[in-house]
């Protein structure tokens, strides 16, 4: 039996062989993991598997800065010492976000995943998009953060813009998604809703009930900080009342859904204490809205529970439920003791309270409110080119804004024979 | 933390006793020969035993998000000798003594590194060896808090350190004079930086306030006069002379700090500005005396540095550290400096963002209100009578004038806001072009010309591990790995191309097929080291991708397998750090009797049932 929904799936062989250096959290040979359990179980069969274009530096730039995608191309392990300065600018060294062998191809084959995915998501050639190797949500626009180089997810979401009037970004990450907040901070054509661990100094810091956005996006920015050690229970309640909220309001045309899996229970960086049944029954939520539906990875610093998660999720979405015993497999090996789907439960004290819980869903349902209606402007009319701040208009230049954006519109003409070095020569025409 | 009482006896006298280690008044002065005596015979088990007390102490720290492998690595891939490198700091006086005479070329030298790494040095310094030094001072009772965390073997291991340690420093005296200086130190520092805040602000500077400063800052010397010895003496005098002579010329020169403001803000805005004019190496920074901009601008780092310090002591040993799950360095956030752990200021790049809001810096330490650590600043500070006069009078005459709007956003790390955050959302239009195909991805499966029916295909989608299996010995090891094959098999007829391009040609144990059993063995022994480059010089012959490949397809495979058997209770596939013993050899060749075979019988792997 199909599904009836199409699925695209993007996996790129490669994206396994990354090595972040000796024990660094983060290991990309997760995503081997996991497509491997996904073709274990035979879901191949039941949807369409595309390798992503790696994304070229041009298709980078829609969000972050050129002299930082510049530079993360520039840089390798051998050369990083003759860039401290420009190191120490974008953040990246020996801590979080080592320079490693292959940095910027691995930036290209994630951030390219999720853009493809946005793309057959505009062109309507599939339902459901899964990249499980994206969700890097820390990125900055002239920064790397928390093991994020390259935020896939602004890009994608980007993507889908030009076709949606409206996209709402769901993150279950145990981390604050803040480069997807902060790089949408103004604006209420994209919603964010962040649920994740907040307060003791928790990574990254930002994500507090009171930050909703700025300007036209106030209100747009949803942020649920929780505290250690929440349940399957408490966790799949609120998430269930507050987005089924938010879908009522806002409407969105398209959902990004951010499945970080390091809010698990026995996580090495995370702290709460979800099931992958918890995890998952989030995602079958989002999928019942039957819209448009970007899904990717994200955090997640344990191996095998992470490709536990990601293939039962994959299930999900395929409406297929996944028998407990695992098929066996290359990595049978790291799912001993007991070769099954079910991740042992957590021992971290529940410190949410139910009233504590309570006043965070009601400090959110009030902002809600705020948002009278969708708004319907916008469903008619094309919105303005950019936000443009008031606050600083001397030091940007006008001239350069609408460089800029001639250099947009050209974007899409460039993909076509983009050729390597010279992508900007007909900008220098232009100006 | 049952047994922690009666570990902590012991603790004080394991450290004071450490301590003595430390202090030798020949080598504090004759470091050159002390590092030859006492550092450079290569005695390696006490290296070892230091490094197990600093990864003890480390992990307790920073729980299970240890992303401090020891040994610590430069950018090259060079191993630091923490230990080495600890003792020649101590010797100096600590972190804070060297920054600030800026000693870490020379340490940087002495520890046989190179000049060029002292930088770099001193991060490390920080990460490793800061939080080592303050335990050690705090549990040989300079603070009295007695609640620090701290797994129970470390007492274990500091004994056997304070053993080894012993029998090297028979000779060697009580250390408590060093600290003492240290101490001065500080509190000379903060004395510094209320000074330089009134100064700053207010661009007012009485003679009155300035004497009553400098008296203050004499009582603290006389107090501690008796403890010191001549040659602590000797340093203080010349620190309280490089003192005397920024106030004098800052009486000269008031206008100098507007200038230095601005010449900053100009420097932020247009590093590669001419007008800034020339700014010699960091090598000749030490000792520079003279007036220019830049010179004022580094010594008020200087002071903010010290100042992130003493208030980094603090954080660090809070118990909102122990939940960190991350490095503190990343919470950077450049509206709120003063949450910024003095991790993030490893880089003369930092320096606008330090120097702008100096400050405002000094007032929310002082008028203790507006900030989240709004804790004293420091308890040895903290009962200083004569600081706490100076808090009193100072106080009321450092509030921010109002015309200072960003002391009112909020403390918490908050969104940036402005154009180099945000995105620039692209303009909205209902109809979209149809992209490029090549744009949308290339398709692996299902392949094109084959035809999916979804009814021919034999098995629905989905399936588990089969209850059951035929073999004569279900569930042995020989059953599991024939299995594992069949499904390969079967997985690369039914895949066909796909197989290859998701390279699945390169997974599992598989991979070490190709490897010979030295070779196995030369990457085990180089991925020991911990070198983020896996033994790359040691195999040039094999692609990068390979060597990772194997790390990930073989090696750390058995380590799991390793651990999956012999310490079923405590796996942890994701922890590098621990070594594992070894299953009877390299399996990957007998493998090929398994592999290399389609479908071979179970009865022909008995040869494996010993792994059980």
């Amino acid at each position: 039996m199909r599904s009836k929904d199409r699925i695209s799936y993007f996996y790129d062989g490669d994206v396994g062989s990354v090595y972040f250096g000796p024990n660094h959290p983060m290991k990309p040979h997760r995503l081997c993991m996991t497509h491997h359990l996904v073709l274990s179980y035979e879901l191949h069969k039941k949807m369409e598997i595309y390798r992503p274009h790696k994304a070229y530096p041009v298709e980078l730039a829609q969000f972050h800065s050129a002299d930082y995608v510049e530079f993360l191309h520039r840089i390798t392990p051998d050369t990083q010492h003759l860039f401290l300065n420009d190191m120490a600018k974008y953040k990246l060294g020996v801590d979080d976000c080592p320079v490693f062998e292959n940095l910027f191809e691995f930036c290209q084959i994630y951030a390219g995943g999720t853009i493809d995915a946005a793309r057959r998501l505009n062109n309507k050639l599939c339902d459901i998009a899964i990249n499980w190797a994206g969700g890097l949500h820390h990125a900055k626009k002239c920064e790397a953060s928390g093991f994020c180089y390259v935020n896939d997810l602004v890009l994608g979401i980007l993507e889908l813009l030009k076709y949606h009037a409206r996209v709402l970004y769901i993150d279950i990450d145990v981390h604050h998604g803040d480069g997807v907040e902060e790089a949408f901070y103004f604006t209420d054509r994209v919603m964010t809703v962040s649920f994740h661990k907040y307060g003791d100094s928790f990574f990254p810091g930002t994500g507090d009930v009171k930050e909703i956005g700025l300007k036209e996006g106030k209100y747009y920015a949803i942020n649920v900080p929780l505290k250690d050690g929440i349940d399957d229970n408490s966790f799949t309640r609120l998430f269930k009342t507050l987005i089924s909220k938010v879908v009522e309001i806002y409407q969105p045309g398209v959902i990004v859904l951010q499945c970080g899996a390091d809010s698990l229970a026995g996580d090495r960086l995370g702290c709460f204490n979800l099931s992958i049944d918890g995890h998952a029954e989030c995602v079958r939520f989002v999928k019942k809205f039957n819209l448009p539906l970007l899904v990717t990875g994200g955090g997640g610093y344990t191996k095998e529970n992470v490709a536990r998660c990601w293939t039962v999720e994959t299930g999900v979405l395929l409406d297929t439920d996944l028998p407990n015993k695992i098929p066996d497999n290359e990595y049978i090996k790291y799912f001993a003791p007991d070769y099954s789907l079910n991740i042992q439960n957590g021992h971290i004290e529940n410190l949410n309270s139910k009233s504590y819980l309570g006043t965070i869903k009601m400090q959110v349902l009030e902002n809600l409110r705020r948002i009278q209606h969708a708004p319907g402007v916008q469903m008619q009319e094309v919105p303005p080119d950019f936000y443009i701040p008031d606050f600083d208009e001397d030091e940007e230049n006008p001239d350069e804004r609408i460089h800029q954006r001639t250099q947009d519109k050209h974007i899409q003409r460039e993909d076509e024979y983009y050729d390597g070095d010279n992508d900007h020569d007909c900008n220098m025409d232009d100006a | 933390m049952e047994g922690w009482p009666n570990f902590k006896d012991g603790f004080s006298v394991d450290c004071f006793e450490n301590r003595q280690f430390y202090d030798n008044d020949g080598f504090f002065f004759d470091d050159d020969d002390y590092v030859k005596r006492g550092v450079d015979d290569s005695d390696d088990e006490i290296r070892g035993i230091f490094d197990q007390v600093l990864m003890v102490l480390l992990r307790g720290l920073y729980s299970k998000n240890s992303i401090r492998p020891i040994p610590a690595l430069l950018g090259d891939g060079r191993p630091v000798d923490l230990f080495k490198l600890f003792c020649l700091v101590r010797e100096r006086g600590g972190f804070g003594s060297v920054s600030k005479e800026k000693l870490w070329g020379l340490t940087a030298e002495k520890s046989g590194m190179g000049f060029k790494v002292s930088a770099a040095l001193k991060l490390i310094y920080f990460k490793y060896l800061d939080e080592l030094d303050h335990w050690l001072n705090r549990i040989s009772g300079i603070s009295g808090n007695g609640s620090y965390e701290c797994s129970g073997n470390l007492g274990l291991l500091s004994r056997k350190l304070k053993k080894r340690f012993r029998d090297y420093s028979n000779d060697r005296k009580d250390l408590v004079k060093t600290d003492e200086k240290i101490k001065l130190v500080d509190c000379y520092e903060i004395h510094e930086q209320i000074y330089m805040a009134s100064t700053e602000s207010f661009q007012f500077c009485g003679k009155e306030k300035e004497a009553k400063m400098r008296d203050n800052v004499g009582k603290i010397t006389v107090d501690d006069d008796k403890n010191m010895c001549e040659n602590d003496e000797n340093e203080r005098k010349s620190v309280l002379n490089l003192v005397k002579r920024d106030t004098d010329s800052r009486k000269r020169k008031h206008d100098m700090f507007a200038g230095m403001l601005s010449w900053m803000i100009n420097v932020a805005k247009s590093p590669c500005d001419p007008s800034i004019g020339r700014i010699p190496e960091p090598s000749k920074w030490k000792g520079n005396e003279s007036e220019e901009l830049w010179s004022w601008v580094l010594l008020a780092r200087e002071a903010m540095l010290r100042r992130r310090h003493v208030d980094s002591n603090f954080e660090q040993s809070s118990s909102q550290q122990k939940k960190l799950k991350m490095h503190p360095s990343i919470y950077e956030d450049p509206i709120a400096p003063d949450h910024q752990p003095i991790g993030g200021l490893r880089c003369s790049k930092r320096l606008p963002s330090s120097v702008k809001t100096p400050s405002c810096l000094c007032c929310k330490s002082c008028s203790a209100s507006q900030s989240k650590l709004s804790r004293p600043l420091n308890p040895r500070l903290g009962n200083d009578p004569n600081y706490q006069e100076l808090i009193k009078t100072n106080s009321p005459a450092i509030k921010p004038p109002d015309s200072w709007s960003h002391n009112d956003l909020p403390i918490d790390k908050h969104v940036s806001v402005g154009p180099h955050f945000q995105a620039n959302i692209p303009d909205w239009s209902h109809v979209i072009s149809l992209s490029d195909s090549k744009w949308l991805g290339t398709k692996i499966w299902p392949p094109e010309n084959q035809n999916q029916d979804p009814s021919t295909s034999v098995d629905p989608p989905g399936k588990g591990r089969p209850e059951s299996c035929h073999c004569c010995a279900p569930d042995s090891v020989g059953c599991i790995r024939f299995h594992i094959a069949e499904k390969r098999m079967k997985l690369k007829l039914e895949l066909g191309s796909a197989f290859y391009r998701w390279k699945f040609d390169r997974m599992g144990e598989e991979v070490s097929l190709s490897w010979s059993v030295e070779e196995e063995k030369r990457f085990e022994q180089a991925t020991r080291h911990e070198s983020p480059s896996l033994g790359k010089l040691c195999f040039s012959n094999r692609g990068w991708k390979e060597l990772v490949s194997y790390y990930f397809n073989v090696l750390i495979i058995r380590r799991r397998s390793y651990q999956n058997r012999v310490t079923p209770g405590n796996i942890d596939s994701d922890d590098d750090e621990s070594e594992f013993g070894s299953l009877g050899g390299a399996f990957g060749h007998e493998a090929v009797s398994v592999s290399g075979l389609e479908f071979p019988g179970c009865n022909q792997n008995e040869q494996f049932f010993d792994f059980d």
